[in-house]
Formats: structure tokens, C-alpha cells, sequence
């Protein structure tokens, strides 16, 4: 159900996200080959694992019905926590996680296969901290969304965070953030809390989505999610990590100055002893393939230089064709 | 039956009476198979929920797996054990690193890390890295580790591809393998798994600052960052900082050095301390000394200055000696040993209040007593929170700090322990004692981090100034501590049930009261299928609505709403009293159908009044107060003597500041003042004019309640308004009826009618003044509906589900009072009617009372559903574990955790069975609801059954 709900919310957003934000400036990286479709592929694929990446992983998996119209696909994507256990019981190929795995669920994995998951990371996104747009806040500090998000900090007002304008004075900040399962969460809490734990106000929501949702309607709202997600609604705001505001964007994600800068990875089960099967492996080649990170673009995510492209076939014993 | 005969004849009577034996006793035992098998399966429910969450409270066990000797050349610093529980590795305080196989303990391997032995060491198991201080001033760091590869079996040597599932070999130090040896391990047919040594020495670096050995050295990494904190000889200490930018575009790392001094202020008579440790934040360095004194350095108080001492705390009761001390997994706590068998955490807690420039303190967390034998070693694991302490009596307790579980015991009885560590798994310990031998356990850790207390408890966390509820089962990282108090959420359903039951129940009875004994029988064939079918509306499109429509309407229209709840059946009730007016011929014939229209247009109205009123209600009653404009217009005098409380604070949240308020005070950048009235008129005509044009001066609900200003006695008001309308009934009732009815004594109709009016108005009045009496007293009392009841406006808050909630059990409890009192004898009614009783009093003594134990089963029917309801709450509600009964915010209930956490929760693990726990306690509590309400039905019954 609450995919159902994220699912409507993702369709109303994407409807406002058409007609928002400023074209994308980000180029391809020229060095990305040509997918050419290999032979005899057949059979089904299914994903299960992020909900950040649904729009990602729909995209991809439509690309590659085109060149394959025989395989069938199939996704779901309740949580980035949700990958491993789908990986361990062989109940999907894929587990698209926003963050990499915990060792605890590498040992599960490990209990089974005898080997680690293979974690391929097929785009970069910006985790970017959201404000409704009426809010004049430019920037943060990481260690002020640690005070407003972590139990570390008490309770804040926006004027405590340097909002000036009077109808924001003395005004709660209303957090709002995603659910457990999520890796949105989880990044957020080690890489912007420090490990720290959430306050128990934070607002739990089920998607992305649904998180920006919140927020533009909500004037003394902020929230946190892939920046792919940000509507005419809120605004981004920058961040400074023990130096300048750093504004979310492909440069500064690329360049690693945008603290909150993350890869998306899918897992697979990649035996090491043994190639990988051919539909696996023409996915995997597909996604890392020029037209792969075509719909990275297009979904608003940032596509990969070629160099760490190559570099992910590779390691699990594949070429670009 | 074909054959004639007749309902008497003896036969007859015999051939039917057998097959009704038959029938009884197929449909007695039928009925009692269904009802054993009913009960079968709840207690089989229970009884799976009991069999999951049973091992949560099982402690663990450990059985000896291996022995034996090494020699370090001089003394034991660092043991740690790799992933596979295969090997360990021994870093001895020469600086050579010695690699052992777990299962026959003996020296694999040894690599000096440098030329010479370090003067300073330290390892952290998190992260693999080991910090060697040098006499000349170098550190050099090193990461010890493992690094294990799946293979087929054709790429090792013909002698290790057949091995037994479990059994390790030795892959000679030859070949491609360079120095090191390697263990060979089977997986199954055609893989082995080769796990090898990967250790990496940095190069040498030179610290520019001070001179002098190294004394004293800690290193800690956490993400991109590392901290070195050192002293040297002469003094000189500093905290470097090391941030690591890595490109995610590819590309080199570009690093980014600080490097701060220590300012040391060592204590009065004391030289330098015989520990350090740098915190895993970077932002506290502390130096312990032998007697249990521990100094805090704040380095994360910002600046680029020198780090300042932050305060000084003894952490061991006085006359313990610290015989071992070190920073737990995360790098924020801190455990001293002592000589006395004892272990102490301390950890720093931001606290506001606290004097110190970075508004932190270390507080004592926890004490645990391992045995009465000075504790020689702490060892930890790199993944979890637990630890193994060791004595010098060679006795070992493993343990978790967090849950306080003690996993496992050994009563020993060697040598003091020098060096003990757990796996990565927790699957299996190693300890090194100072004779140099070597024992090695297999672990069953059971659940460190649940125990009773930790679910049900306040559990002093890491980084809090005291013991909380709190439950947050997720992490990003594995080394965060699991908190997992059940309090919160048991807390959330409870308020849930309290909000929804408090509206659904007096409106449902009152509403059956209506259709079974005021109306006719037309009218109550439309209510009741009406109402019933509310409920076939499912519950998720119910949370929908109030998720995306209900929730912003009752945002924009907050007093407005609040409002109509008071003034729809105020508006009810003058209704009433002005259909009185009304002649008994010319009322007696409106048709019942006109009479309900009109009963609804008057609370219609009545809504529409609340919507017209509540701007004007909203200026007039939550406003700034004359103080509150004084403050805000800048008319204020410094305070000499603060409340104790403020501390060192230089912000403070609305609701601290509310509480300076209470004692008349105001805080305004950054201190605490008392506001002055205006001298002049001029002034004050002069300050009344820019306050009007202040923002935060405009009157405001929402204002109000995130506590910006204004006193709490219209929250009193509010609130206290439907208590002082029932008081002033009931005493209007007791006092002023029966003198009052002597004087409606021989009036005419209509003339008792607009007295009888009055009296309702004047009622109206008393219990407006009741109100605002009991919210002034309350507010002399110095409390606030605002730390009660009301609190900062959220969206998604518990008055939206307690309306959506209610609109959901309304029907059910709705239709079975309604049954139980059409249940009520029509003798009994006709019996009151016609001794003269007015339906009112009909219902109300006779009616009511007699079906009083069907109006119980149905509250507690419908209490059981809002217990265990989910969807609504999960989808109206920000799912907020907190412990407040603000009914402007929200909650996280039993059942809504489950639905959000189980897919996630991988199965057999302790959040997974956490959540079944959370079922356990759902069925517990519904089970003692239906069985108190059970009772208390039984006791009406019998009640109504001598009627």
C-alpha cells in the first residue's frame, strides 16, 4: 500500500517536475561505448531493492526490452533494505541499493554463496536537503542539518538557522524525512548525522516522493532525497562541510567537494568462479553502455565518466562490445 | 414422511425425537469442535509469536575451540581477529605484528612494521589501523587485515583441493604469495576460499610540532576523515585532522590537512597523563590519568585556534586505579578498567546547559562489575557493541554496554589477560595472557543487544546527557547502537486509542440513543444503513483522505475545526431549546423527515458559526500578551541573576523559553531579560506601532502553540470549555432544576419555553466562566496546556487520525449499542412513558442502564479496533516514535512499525524479532481490553438482569 500511495505521489510529482527546474547542463561522457545487443538472450529479470532508484531501474529495464522484447522484467522498490534479502533467496537478479551494503547483510549473503555480493555502482546522485521554495535559506552547514535532524541538537527554530525573514521567526522546522528501510536513510544518517540517531519528530515517509511532496507543502518543512526528485516546489540548498556552501550539482558531485555525494549501486550475485549468465551479463553491459547512461540523464541522476564505467565491467569480468 | 401419522401417536414422536438427539449432538459437537479449534488457533498465533521473540531474552555461550603459545618479544598491545574467525593477528609492543591460525594457535608468520620499536602505539578494530609513534617523531600507520578470495579449487596446489568441509591448511609462503602464508579453506566442490594477510604500512611521517619522542598517540578514522591526536616529550600535543576528497568522477584524492595544538592545562600536582584518546567526531580529546581524572578537550568548538580544556571529570570512584581503558567500537564511549574489578563507560552528551565552550559534558554512563580482580584488557569486536573484559585472575566477561546483557562467562583462572578480541561475526574470542598463551572460544553471542531492559527500560545512549525511551532499529553503519525501547510505540498506539475513542464514543452512543428512542421508525431506516455503511469503506481509503485532504484542510482551517467540535452540538442544543418555542400543536406536526433536515441544517449552522467566528476567537484569544509586546518592542532590562537552569545556553527552543516565561522572564539575543513598561506615553504609543507591524506580533493559533508568545489560559479555555459545559449541566441539574421547575409551575407554553431558554443561555455562561476560572487557577499553578496537551502544529497530527479514526469505529460501536437498546423490552419503555416520563428520561434511566453491557461490548469492540488499526495511522500520521500527548503531532504505533519495518527486517534477526515482539504486545494489550471488558460486561448484565 505504501508503494501504491508512493506510486501515485511519484506520478502526480512527475507531472509538476515536468514543467519545474532549469534544463540539465550535464554532458555524456564521450568515452561511453555503443550498447550492441548480443545473441540468444532470453528469460526474465527482476529487481528488487531501492525506491530512490524506481525511476532509474524502470527506465533501464524498458531500454532493455527494446533490444530484447522476449525477456521478461519485473521490478519492485520498497527500500534499498530490501535488496539483500531478495538477492539471498534468489528471489530477484538485481538489488539496486542507494547505500552500499552493511556487513551484516554481506554475512548473510556470504553464509549462503560462500562469496561477497558484487556491488556495481551505475550512477552518481546527489542527496541533496530540501526546503519549500518560499524559504529565502541558501545554504547549511552539515553540522547545522545535524542539529536540526540529529538528537544531538534540541528542538530548532528557523531563525536558529539564520533565516531571517520575520514570518519565519520563531517558527518550528518541521522535519521530514524517509523510512527505515530506505538507504536515502541510512546515508543520511551516517554521512550528514555522523552516525547520530534522528529525532523522533522526524516525519517518516514512504518515498522520495513523497518527501518533496511534504515539504512543498509544507512552508517550515525541510526534508532530504535524491536531487533527481526536486520539484518547482523546493529548492536544494547548499551545503558546507567545514568550508564554502557547496551547491548539489554534477560538478561539484563529480569533483567530490558536495558532502552528501553518493554512487547508486546495484548488487548482483556474481560467483567468482563462474562468468556471470548472458542476460545478467548484457544488463550489466546495457546499463553501463552509452544508452544506459542516457537514462541515468534522463531520469536527472548523473551519469558516470567512462573511466569507472569500464572500470565496474571489469570487475565483474565483462568488456564494453 | 409418507406416512399418516399423527404429531401424537407414540412412534411418531420417537422417529423424531432420534433425529433431533441426532442433529443436537452433530451440532454440539460441531459447534464445540469449532470453538476448541478457534481457541486452538489464537493460542497456536500466540504461541508463534511467543516461539519467535523467546530467543531475543536467551543469554549466549562459549566452548573452548583451541590452545596454545606464542612468544612476543615484548609484551602483547593489540589482538584481532579477521571475518572467517580463521586467523588473528597479535601486534606486540616491539612493533612486530605476529599472524596465528585460530584453531591450533601458533605463529604463522611475523613482520616488524618498522626498523625500531615504537614508543606509542594504538589500534583501532573498526577500521584495521594500527598508529606507531616513534622516538624520533614519526608515526607511522598501518592497516592490518585480511583479504579473502573465493576460488576454483585447480588454482591452488594439488594437496589443499580435496579438503574436509571445515578443515583449514596451510598454503606455504611460496610462489606468487610472496612472504606471507596463506589458509586454504573448502566452500563446497568448486570453490575454496583462500584467506591471506593484507597488511599496508604508509610511509613514515614526520610531525613538524614539538620535539621529542612520541609519548602518547591515538588514531581514529570515521568516513573521509582521521584524527591523530599526540604528545610528545617536551609537552607539545596536537590533533591533526585529515579530510580525504574522493573524486566520484575519478581522479586522485585530494587531501586536506589541519593540524591544531592541545592547550595543556595539566591539574594541579600531576604530570602528564598516561592515556589519550582522540573521540571518533574529531570534536573531543581526552586524557585520562591512573586515578580515573579524565580531561576533555573541545576541539569540535570550532575555530582554528589551539583546543581548549573543556572540563574535568573523575569518572572511577575515588580510590580505583584505571588498569585499562579504551575507546569502544564508534570511537564516542570510553571504558576504564579498574583495579578493582570494575568497568565504567563515559561518553560526551551535548547538554546547553552545559559551561562549556561546545556545550558538551562527559557524563558516567554505566558501571558493570566483571569480577573482583583488577580488569587487565578490554577487547572489542569491529562490527557490534560488545565487549570481553578480562581480568587478572584470567577470568573473561563478554558483554553488551548498551542492552547491559552479559553474554558469556569464564571463570579462567590463568594468567591476567593481556589482549583479548571477538570476531566480526561474533561467532568466536581470542585472549593472549602475559605467559604468552593463547585460548580461543567458539561464541554463541544469543541477542547482545536485547534484554528486558533495553526494551522496556530508559537506556543511557551514546551522546545522551541522560537514560531515554527510544526506538530507532535502524542504522546506516553496523557499530551504531540498536535502540529498541517498545515504550514509544506502545505510548503511540495508547494515544491513538485515547484521541479516536474520545470522539467516536460519545458521538456513536449518543447517535444509537437517537435512532432508537427519539425517532421514527422512516427516519431510522435511513440513519442506520447510513451509518453502517461507513464502515465498509476500507481503512486505507480512509488514511488516504486523511493524508491528502483532511490533513491540509485541517491545517488551513485549524481553529475553525477546533471550533465546530465545541459549537455543533452547542448549536444542537440551542436548536432544541428553540424548537421548544415552538407550540406543541404546530410541532407535533412537522413530519419526522422535515425534523431531522431541520436538525441538520442547525449543526450545519453551527459549523458555519465556528467557520465565521474562529478569525475574530483567533485575534482575541491567542495574542501577545502586554508583556510579550513590551519584549517584542525592544522594552526590556537585563536580569542580574538568570535561573540556574538557562547555564551556559545561548539559544534556547521555544518550549525552554516558554518556561522562562512562566517566571516572567524573556529570552532575547542570547540573554536572559524581564520586560519594562514604556515610561512615556509617547514611548509607548511609539512601540505599540512598530509591534503592530511585527509579523511574530500578529495573533495566531499556530503562533501560539509553537509557544512564541501569550499566556496559556486560552489554551485553558479550549480545552477545559466541554468540562465546564458538563459541570455547569450537572449542577444546573442537582441545584437550579428542582426550584426552577416550581417556577415553570403553571406557566403557559411558551412562556416556560423562553424560561426554560434562559436558563440554557445562563448555563452557557457558567460554564464559560467555569472554564476560564479552572484555566486561570491552572495557569496560576504555573502549568501550560502547551507542555500537556497542545504543542507546535504539525500536518500530520493526532487530531486528523482521531477524526478519520473515529469516522472508522464510529459505525460498529454505532450499530450494536444501537441493537442492544432496540433489545430493551418495549414493556419497560411503555412502563416509563406512561408513569409520565419524558423519552429523555426514558432513555436516560431506564433504557440506558438496562442495555448498558451491550454499549460496553460495543466501545470495547470498537477500542479493540482502534488498537490494532493501521493503515489510518500509517498513512496519517509522520509515524513519529515520540512520547508527547500533543494532539497536534504525531505518533508510531505497534501495528504501523510492523507494516513499515518488517520488509526489512531480515528473518531471525533481532530487529525481526523485535517487531514480533511488537505483535506479542498488540495481542496483549487487546487481550487484557476484551477481558476487562469482559468483566465489567458480566457485571452490568447481572445488573440489568435484576431489573
Amino acid at each position: 500500500m505504501v508503494r501504491l500511495l508512493s506510486a501515485a505521489v511519484a506520478v502526480l510529482m512527475l507531472s509538476v517536475a515536468v514543467r519545474g527546474q532549469e534544463p540539465s547542463a550535464i554532458l555524456l561522457d564521450p568515452g561511453l561505448s555503443e550498447y550492441a545487443p548480443g545473441q540468444g538472450v532470453a528469460g526474465s529479470v527482476k529487481s528488487i531493492g531501492s525506491d530512490t532508484m524506481n525511476n532509474l531501474m524502470t527506465t533501464w529495464m524498458e531500454t532493455f526490452r527494446r533490444f530484447y522484447p522476449a525477456v521478461t522484467v519485473e521490478m519492485e522498490g520498497k527500500g534499498s533494505s530490501t535488496a539483500p534479502a531478495a538477492l539471498i533467496s534468489g528471489t530477484a537478479q538485481l538489488g539496486p541499493m542507494s547505500r552500499p551494503m552493511k556487513a551484516s547483510e554481506v554475512d548473510e549473503f556470504e553464509k549462503k554463496f560462500g562469496y561477497k555480493p558484487t556491488g556495481l555502482r551505475v550512477a552518481i546522485d546527489c542527496l541533496a536537503v530540501f526546503v519549500h521554495k518560499d524559504n529565502p535559506l541558501r545554504s547549511l552547514s552539515v553540522e547545522e542539518v545535524q542539529r536540526a535532524y540529529s538528537v544531538a541538537g534540541t528542538d530548532l527554530t528557523w531563525d536558529m538557522l539564520g533565516v531571517t525573514d520575520p514570518s519565519f521567526k520563531g517558527k518550528p522546522v518541521q522535519l521530514y524525512g524517509r523510512n527505515s528501510a530506505s538507504g536515502t536513510y541510512g546515508f543520511f544518517k551516517e554521512h550528514a548525522l555522523g552516525g547520530k540517531d534522528f529525532k523522533s519528530s522526524v516525519k517518516e515517509q514512504p518515498g522520495t516522493s513523497a518527501v518533496v511532496t511534504a515539504v512543498a507543502n509544507d512552508r517550515f518543512g525541510i526534508g532530504y532525497g535524491g536531487l533527481g526528485y526536486r520539484t518547482a516546489g523546493v529548492r536544494a540548498v547548499a551545503l558546507a562541510a567545514g568550508g564554502e556552501p557547496v551547491e548539489p550539482s554534477a560538478e561539484n558531485a563529480y569533483s567530490g567537494e558536495y558532502a552528501l555525494a553518493r554512487f547508486l549501486l546495484v548488487y548482483v550475485n556474481k560467483s567468482p568462479t563462474k562468468p556471470l549468465d548472458p542476460l545478467m551479463a548484457e544488463f550489466v553491459r546495457m546499463t553501463f553502455s552509452r544508452q544506459g547512461q542516457e537514462a541515468v540523464l534522463k531520469n536527472k541522476e548523473i551519469p558516470l565518466p567512462a573511466e569507472i564505467a569500464s572500470e565496474e565491467l571489469r570487475s565483474v569480468g565483462l568488456s564494453a562490445k | 414422511m409418507t406416512r399418516d401419522a399423527g404429531a401424537t401417536s407414540r412412534a411418531a414422536r420417537k422417529a423424531t425425537r432420534r433425529r433431533v438427539y441426532a442433529v443436537d449432538r452433530a451440532a454440539s459437537s460441531l459447534i464445540r469442535v469449532g470453538g476448541v479449534l478457534v481457541i486452538v488457533a489464537v493460542l497456536g498465533i500466540c504461541a508463534y509469536l511467543a516461539a519467535v521473540v523467546v530467543p531475543l531474552f536467551r543469554g549466549g555461550s562459549m566452548a573452548p575451540a583451541g590452545a596454545g603459545r606464542i612468544e612476543p618479544r615484548s609484551g602483547a598491545s593489540a589482538l584481532a581477529l579477521d571475518e572467517y574467525a580463521a586467523t588473528a593477528f597479535v601486534l606486540d609492543s616491539g612493533g612486530v605484528l605476529l599472524f596465528m591460525r585460530m584453531d591450533e594457535p601458533g605463529v604463522l608468520a611475523a613482520l616488524p612494521l618498522a626498523h625500531e620499536p615504537p614508543t606509542a602505539w594504538s589500534f583501532d578494530e573498526s577500521t584495521g589501523l594500527a598508529a606507531l609513534g616513534f622516538a624520533d617523531g614519526t608515526v607511522r600507520l598501518a592497516t592490518i587485515g585480511v583479504s579473502a578470495s573465493v576460488v576454483s579449487p585447480s588454482e591452488v596446489p594439488e594437496g589443499l583441493r580435496r579438503l574436509r568441509m571445515g578443515e583449514r591448511r596451510v598454503w606455504a609462503a611460496e610462489g606468487p604469495e610472496g612472504a606471507w602464508p596463506a589458509l586454504v579453506e573448502s566452500l563446497n566442490a568448486e570453490q575454496v576460499r583462500v584467506i591471506r594477510p593484507d597488511v599496508q604500512v604508509r610511509p613514515p611521517v614526520r610531525i613538524e610540532a614539538g620535539s621529542g619522542a612520541i609519548r602518547l598517540i591515538d588514531f581514529r578514522r570515521r568516513g573521509d576523515r582521521e584524527f591523530l591526536a599526540l604528545r610528545r616529550d617536551d609537552g607539545t600535543a596536537t590533533l591533526d585532522l585529515v579530510r580525504t576528497i574522493r573524486p566520484l568522477g575519478g581522479g586522485t584524492p585530494r587531501i586536506r590537512l589541519q593540524s591544531r595544538a592541545i592547550e595543556w592545562r595539566a591539574p594541579e600536582g600531576r604530570g602528564w597523563p598516561s592515556r589519550l584518546f582522540v573521540t571518533g567526531d574529531g570534536a573531543s580529546v581526552l586524557a585520562a590519568w591512573d586515578d580515573g581524572l579524565v580531561q576533555r578537550y573541545a576541539a569540535g568548538a570550532g575555530g582554528e585556534g589551539a583546543i581548549p580544556l573543556a572540563e574535568e571529570v573523575r569518572v572511577l570512584t575515588p580510590g580505583r586505579r584505571v588498569t585499562a581503558a579504551r575507546m569502544l567500537l564508534g570511537g564516542l564511549t570510553v571504558a576504564l578498567g579498574d583495579d578493582a574489578g570494575g568497568l565504567t563507560t563515559a561518553f560526551g552528551a551535548s547538554d546547553p546547559a552545559a559551561a562549556t565552550p561546545d556545550g558538551r559534558r562527559l557524563v558516567v554512563a554505566r558501571r558493570f562489575a566483571v569480577g573482583d580482580a583488577a580488569v587487565t584488557s578490554i577487547g572489542l569486536t569491529p562490527r557490534t557493541r560488545s565487549i570481553v573484559a578480562g581480568d587478572a585472575r584470567g577470568r573473561l566477561v563478554v558483554l553488551n554496554p548498551t542492552s547491559g546483557k552479559t553474554i558469556a562467562r569464564d571463570a579462567g583462572g590463568g594468567a591476567a589477560i593481556a589482549a583479548g578480541a571477538l570476531s566480526p561475526k561474533l561467532d568466536a574470542l581470542a585472549v593472549l595472557d602475559e605467559g604468552g598463551g593463547v585460548r580461543t572460544w567458539s561464541l554463541d553471542p544469543g541477542r547482545p543487544e536485547a534484554s528486558l531492559h533495553a526494551l522496556f527500560g530508559k537506556v543511557h545512549y551514546e551522546g545522551e546527557p541522560e537514560p531515554v525511551f527510544r526506538y530507532q532499529a535502524t542504522s546506516g553503519e553496523d557499530a551504531a547502537e540498536e535502540k529498541l525501547s517498545l515504550v514509544p510505540l506502545i505510548h503511540g498506539t495508547l494515544k491513538a486509542t485515547v484521541f479516536a475513542m474520545l470522539f467516536a464514543v460519545p458521538l456513536a452512543v449518543l447517535a444509537a440513543v437517537y435512532t432508537s428512542e427519539f425517532v421514527d421508525r422512516r427516519v431510522r431506516a435511513l440513519i442506520k444503513p447510513g451509518v453502517e455503511m461507513m464502515a465498509s469503506l476500507p481503512s486505507v481509503v480512509l488514511g488516504f483522505v486523511a493524508a491528502i485532504a483532511v490533513a491540509p484542510f485541517v491545517r488551513d482551517a485549524l481553529v475553525a475545526v477546533l471550533l465546530s467540535l465545541l459549537f455543533a452540538p452547542l448549536a444542537a442544543l440551542s436548536g432544541a431549546h428553540l424548537w421548544q418555542l415552538a407550540p406543541p400543536h404546530v410541532s407535533a406536526r412537522v413530519p419526522p423527515r422535515l425534523k431531522l433536515a431541520a436538525m441538520v441544517a442547525v449543526i450545519g449552522l453551527g459549523i458555519v458559526a465556528a467557520g465565521v467566528l474562529a478569525p475574530r476567537v483567533e485575534r482575541r484569544l491567542f495574542r501577545p500578551t502586554q508583556e510579550d509586546r513590551w519584549v517584542l518592542g525592544g522594552s526590556v532590562a537585563p536580569v542580574a541573576q538568570p535561573p540556574a537552569w538557562v547555564g551556559g545556553r545561548r539559544v534556547m527552543s521555544p518550549d525552554l523559553e516558554r518556561r522562562l516565561r512562566r517566571e516572567g522572564l524573556y529570552f532575547r539575543d542570547g540573554a536572559v531579560v524581564r520586560p519594562v513598561a514604556p515610561t512615556t506615553p509617547e514611548r509607548a504609543a511609539d512601540l505599540e506601532r512598530r509591534v503592530e507591524s511585527m509579523d511574530l506580533a500578529r495573533p495566531s493559533l499556530r503562533r501560539w502553540l509553537d509557544g512564541n508568545y501569550g499566556s496559556p489560559r486560552p489554551g485553558w479555555l479550549l480545552l477545559l470549555a466541554p468540562a465546564g459545559l458538563i459541570v455547569a449541566a450537572i449542577g444546573h441539574a442537582r441545584v437550579v432544576k428542582p426550584r426552577w421547575d416550581a417556577v415553570l409551575q403553571g406557566k403557559s407554553w411558551t412562556v416556560a419555553a423562553t424560561l426554560e431558554l434562559a436558563r440554557f443561555v445562563s448555563m452557557l455562561g457558567v460554564s464559560v466562566v467555569i472554564a476560564g476560572g479552572a484555566g486561570w487557577v491552572l495557569t496560576g499553578l504555573g502549568l501550560d496546556t502547551r507542555d500537556l496537551f497542545f504543542g507546535t502544529f504539525n500536518q500530520r497530527n493526532t487530531l486528523v487520525v482521531a477524526l478519520i479514526m473515529g469516522f472508522a469505529i464510529i459505525p460498529i460501536i454505532y450499530t450494536i449499542s444501537e441493537d442492544a437498546m432496540r433489545a430493551v423490552p418495549d414493556s419497560l419503555r411503555s412502563a416509563s412513558l406512561g408513569a409520565g416520563a419524558t423519552p429523555w428520561q426514558t432513555a436516560r434511566r431506564v433504557v440506558l442502564p438496562v442495555a448498558a453491557s451491550g454499549i460496553f461490548s460495543a466501545c470495547m469492540i470498537g477500542l479493540g479496533r482502534a488498537v490494532g488499526e493501521t493503515m489510518i495511522v500509517l498513512m496519517a500520521t509522520g509515524n513519529t516514535p515520540a512520547m508527547d500527548w500533543n494532539i497536534f503531532a504525531g505518533f508510531r504505533t505497534l501495528s504501523a512499525n510492523i507494516a513499515v519495518e518488517l520488509p526489512e527486517a531480515a528473518a531471525g534477526s533481532t530487529h525481526y524479532r523485535v517487531l514480533f515482539l511488537c505483535g506479542l504486545v498488540l495481542f496483549a494489550m487487546t487481550f487484557l481490553v476484551n477481558s476487562t471488558a469482559e468483566v465489567v460486561r458480566q457485571r452490568f448484565r447481572a445488573r440489568s438482569r435484576a431489573l
